[in-house]
């Protein structure tokens, strides 16, 4: 399920990196994205509840997992940023340059989801 | 529904997700730090974690809406100046509180206020900075000269 929620995420915002929708569509895309962030934070708790024992903070696997922390808190802020500037009707080239940064934070959310799952 | 209704929807949905995520990756944050968080998780069964999750996501987007129409925000162009933004969270993040500690504590639940107040606060500070860094990314356009004109009523 948060992978799930992830590829919608990472997923949705590349496909519309390449092909920037209308702001209809963009509109649309944003209620997919915010169920999907919703889901990531949900399960993403239920993942640290099932993990059992963790690894101190001061480990190299507490480092990853306190990153992964801020950098999801990072995504979902300028994500909401993104939708405020959706909903003013910015220009395409401006829609896609959010997105694209979207696809970016959100990619290294997921890489450092990887790598504290491995570790 | 019209254009203002859906965009206030999507806002309270958005805004509403990101406090319940900011709240919830920051309480985690601490808990970690602390030591304290797999108490904190194994004290709760999956069931009884995925429904108080949803209830607090529900229940933040409700509050996040609330705060929408106190600021009479949208329209999108005019967005609210930083310091009400805070005021309003402030104040709805402590009756927020309130209502949970009061389902938990009964009327000991009115001591949950001040915490409220500046998770709120610190939530709506978020806010406006987004909302800055939005404006500044995407200025509003300038009014031109028969604009400015028009809002004089000097146009005939």
């Amino acid at each position: 399920m948060h992978l799930l929620a992830m590829a919608v995420m990472v997923g949705g915002s590349a496909v519309l990196t390449l092909a920037p929708p209308g702001r209809a569509g963009a509109l649309r895309y944003e209620w997919a994205f915010w169920a999907a962030a919703g889901l990531a934070a949900l399960t993403g708790v239920g993942n640290i509840g099932l993990r059992g024992t963790l690894s101190p903070a001061d480990s190299p696997w507490g480092g990853a997992f306190q990153l992964k922390l801020v950098s999801a808190a990072l995504l979902m802020m300028m994500s909401f940023g993104r939708c405020i500037l959706i909903l003013r009707g910015a220009s395409r080239t401006r829609t896609r340059a959010a997105y694209g940064a979207t696809v970016g934070v959100a990619a290294l959310t997921t890489l450092l989801g990887v790598v504290i799952a491995d570790g | 529904m019209d254009e203002r209704t859906q965009a206030r929807a999507l806002l309270a949905f958005a805004g509403g997700t990101l406090h319940t995520a900011l709240f919830a990756g920051f309480v985690i944050l601490i808990t970690y730090r602390g030591g304290g968080v797999q108490s904190l998780l194994s004290n709760l069964s999956p069931v009884v974690g995925v429904a108080a999750f949803l209830v607090f996501w529900a229940g933040l987007i409700g509050a996040t809406a609330l705060g929408l129409g106190q600021l009479h925000w949208p329209p999108i162009e005019s967005a609210p100046e930083a310091w009400p933004i805070v005021g309003t969270a402030a104040l709805i993040g402590g009756g927020v509180a309130v209502v949970i500690a009061a389902s938990i504590a009964g009327p000991f639940g009115l001591i949950a206020f001040p915490v409220g107040l500046i998770v709120g606060a610190a939530l709506g500070l978020i806010d406006a900075v987004i909302l800055r860094l939005v404006e500044a990314v995407d200025p509003p356009p300038r009014l031109g000269d028969s604009d400015r004109a028009a809002l004089h009523g000097q146009v005939r």
